[in-house]
């Protein structure tokens, strides 16, 4: 099997791992200059989350290292083919690693230490794996009095399609369309693609087009625009706030044209879905009513969450906030439990933490209603980089303390033994603290 | 070559990957419970309340602005500014400007103003008065205003360099209070193809309070 083992060599060789760290360091350079226009999760959507790189956008870089003071080269967009990105690059140095630092390595104890580090860097690896891959980051709103069992992506988006029951106490469930099957579809004026989304008990197929990232519904004041629907017109905007800089992915309200088309006969409803809207759009089928909608990703938490009181604690002498502190009950299939979260302790429970993120007493806002943005994050890898970082500590303290007592020509296992015994101690010290 | 085989079947690997594209017609596979707490499906509410446009003849513009306008389909708005009432971009990477400007007074005036523009272009002569008022007219907030066309390398205020095969379209219209100035610049294609769109804009530009 000479192929599998020029294979195997390959995938296990230093230069490889050269070669991606090289260009994960690139990648990262890049990206952060990107950030500057294009805002940080775009940025690390299209260098760290994706597979392949389809361009750069030098000009945007160029800018940023304030080379324009000297030549303004404009919108200059390098495109890419086969540019691995930042999520394959780690993969394959997850394979290299795999290869090279635990299979292949030479097993003796002298590299017992660099075996126990190599393997801790794979399981950070993972871990932003697992974290890309499952974790849910997102906001719970509530007012006083309140009570909610969902939470709200930062950064998702979605379209959802409800049929409404006649009966309010009927089971809701909506179909979601997610924003990674139709962000694509931006456009220029009308000459945009679309993308036709389907389901068996959906009477209609619906077609998604123009999507723009930040815009807002216009009225049609002179009837002018060929593509108004209902009287008003999808405005995009620049994504820039107030002072001119990139506007956060948070702030952006996006929005899309959406065209149900009936099964049967091929007729044609059209309406604008946005963020900024206070409802959704309605459409009808037979006596069928469906309501559709462009918002956040919801995600449901295994507990409900009911906002009882909220407290801020101002700094002496000043209106400056030193404290927010809510007062929770924390239900669970009719059981109560009396949680508080306040900054920077956040309550746990199931897998989620929930912080308190945001606060409004009502008065500066002007609604008179108290109320609390909990933050919440659910991370099934949330602790395995501390731990990962830990084990690399020993496993290097391991080589270098058998590397010294060898140059020193002492028992490198007694040498090894005393290094153990300190970090126990340590750890027993920290334990004794926290407890 | 050592590591030719290796090698093509990684590249190989890689290709695939990356022809997984999209199909254009998707089942919907994902479907979600909604919890007991959320607020009730609102029903056939009108665009004008589901896009908090109520208050039927308020404009969704900025109140400040003393101006409406209609933007072209395409074209994305930028916040207005001190210098700029009215600004926006065109173009697949947003090359092309188009913005309108106002200075109080004379502003140094029609001839000064136009042959900076034209400056600005790498023109190397100045139209003269008699030039000027042979120039094309077009309707600017209800008065005929001087059309300039001009191809060149265009260098605005502030560039280093000439962006070059630029064309600009602008219109000036100078009143003893006030000096109103609209401005199109792009590369020489993108702009001819956004002219029927720049006349149209011009055409739609109102004083607020006098539409």
């Amino acid at each position: 099997m000479p192929y599998l083992r020029k294979l195997f060599a390959f995938l296990s060789s230093f230069g490889l791992a050269t070669s991606v760290l090289t260009g994960l360091l690139i990648l990262t350079f890049l990206g952060t200059l990107e950030q500057v226009e294009y805002g940080l999760v775009e940025s690390q959507t299209r260098y760290f989350e994706s597979m392949f790189l389809d361009r750069i956008d030098v000009g945007a870089c160029w800018r940023a290292l304030a080379f324009d003071a000297y030549f303004d080269m404009g919108n200059l967009k390098l495109p890419l083919i086969i540019v691995p990105s930042g999520y394959l690059l780690l993969a394959i140095l997850f394979v290299n690693l795999l290869c090279g630092g635990i299979i292949r390595i030479r097993k003796k104890p002298q590299t017992i230490g660099i075996f126990i580090s190599h393997s801790a860097i794979l399981l950070m690896i993972a871990a932003g794996a697992v974290a890309h891959q499952y974790s849910k980051e997102g906001i719970l709103d509530l007012t006083e009095g309140q009570t909610g069992d969902e939470f709200k992506s930062f950064h998702d988006r979605v379209v959802e399609i409800e049929k409404v029951s006649a009966d309010p106490k009927a089971k809701r469930s909506v179909l979601v369309i997610g924003d990674h099957l139709f962000r694509d579809l931006t456009t220029a004026g009308k000459d945009g693609k679309g993308r036709t989304f389907t389901h068996s008990s959906l009477p209609f197929d619906l077609m998604l087009t123009s999507y723009a990232p930040h815009a807002q519904a216009r009225r049609d004041k002179d009837g002018s625009r060929t593509d108004a629907i209902d009287g008003y017109f999808l405005q995009p905007l620049a994504a820039q706030d107030a002072n001119g800089g990139t506007m956060v992915d948070e702030q952006r309200l996006a929005g899309c044209i959406a065209i149900a088309k009936d099964k049967k006969d091929g007729s044609e409803q059209r309406g604008i879905i946005c963020e900024e809207s206070s409802a959704g759009w309605t459409v009808k089928s037979g006596s069928d009513t469906y309501l559709i909608n462009l918002g956040r990703r919801t995600w449901a938490l295994p507990f409900s969450l009911r906002l009882d009181h909220t407290e801020q604690e101002k700094h002496p002498g000043t209106e400056r906030a030193r404290r927010f502190t809510s007062k929770v009950t924390k239900l669970t299939d009719g059981h109560e439990e009396k949680r508080v979260v306040t900054m920077n302790e956040p309550v746990r429970s199931g897998g989620y933490a929930i912080f308190q993120q945001s606060f409004d007493d009502g008065v500066t806002s002007g609604t008179k209603v108290k109320r609390s943005g909990f933050q919440v994050v659910q991370n099934p890898s949330d602790h395995w980089p501390l731990i990962s970082c830990i084990i690399v500590g020993i496993g290097l303290l391991i080589h270098f303390s058998m590397a010294l007592a060898r140059a020193m020509k002492w028992n490198q296992w007694i040498a090894v033994a005393v290094v153990l015994g300190l970090v126990a101690v340590w750890f027993g010290l920290a334990l004794l603290k926290l407890l | 070559m050592k590591l030719s085989h290796p090698s093509t079947a990684l590249l190989g690997l890689l290709v695939l990957t990356a022809c997984d594209r999209v199909e254009e017609r998707m089942e919907i596979t994902e479907q979600r419970q909604v919890s007991s707490f959320a607020r009730a499906a609102a029903v056939n509410i009108p665009s004008a309340t589901r896009f908090f446009d109520d208050a039927a003849e308020e404009s969704t513009e900025p109140k400040q602005n003393p101006l409406l306008w209609t933007t072209p389909a395409g074209w994305i708005e930028q916040p207005a500014s001190q210098m700029r009432m009215i600004d926006m971009r065109f173009g697949p990477a947003g090359e092309g400007e188009c913005y309108l400007s106002a200075m109080p007074g004379g502003a140094g005036g029609m001839a000064a103003n136009l042959n900076r523009w034209r400056t600005q272009m790498g023109a190397t002569t100045a139209l003269t008065d008699d030039e000027i008022s042979k120039l094309p007219k077009k309707p600017l907030l209800g008065a005929d205003s001087p059309y300039l066309v001009i191809d060149g390398d265009f260098k605005g205020v502030g560039a280093e360099a000439a962006k070059t095969g630029y064309r600009l379209l602008g219109l000036i219209q100078a009143a003893p209070e006030l000096t109103i100035f609209v401005k199109m610049t792009g590369p020489k294609a993108l702009i001819e193809e956004n002219t029927p769109a720049f006349e149209a804009f011009v055409a739609s530009i109102k004083f607020r309070g006098r539409e």
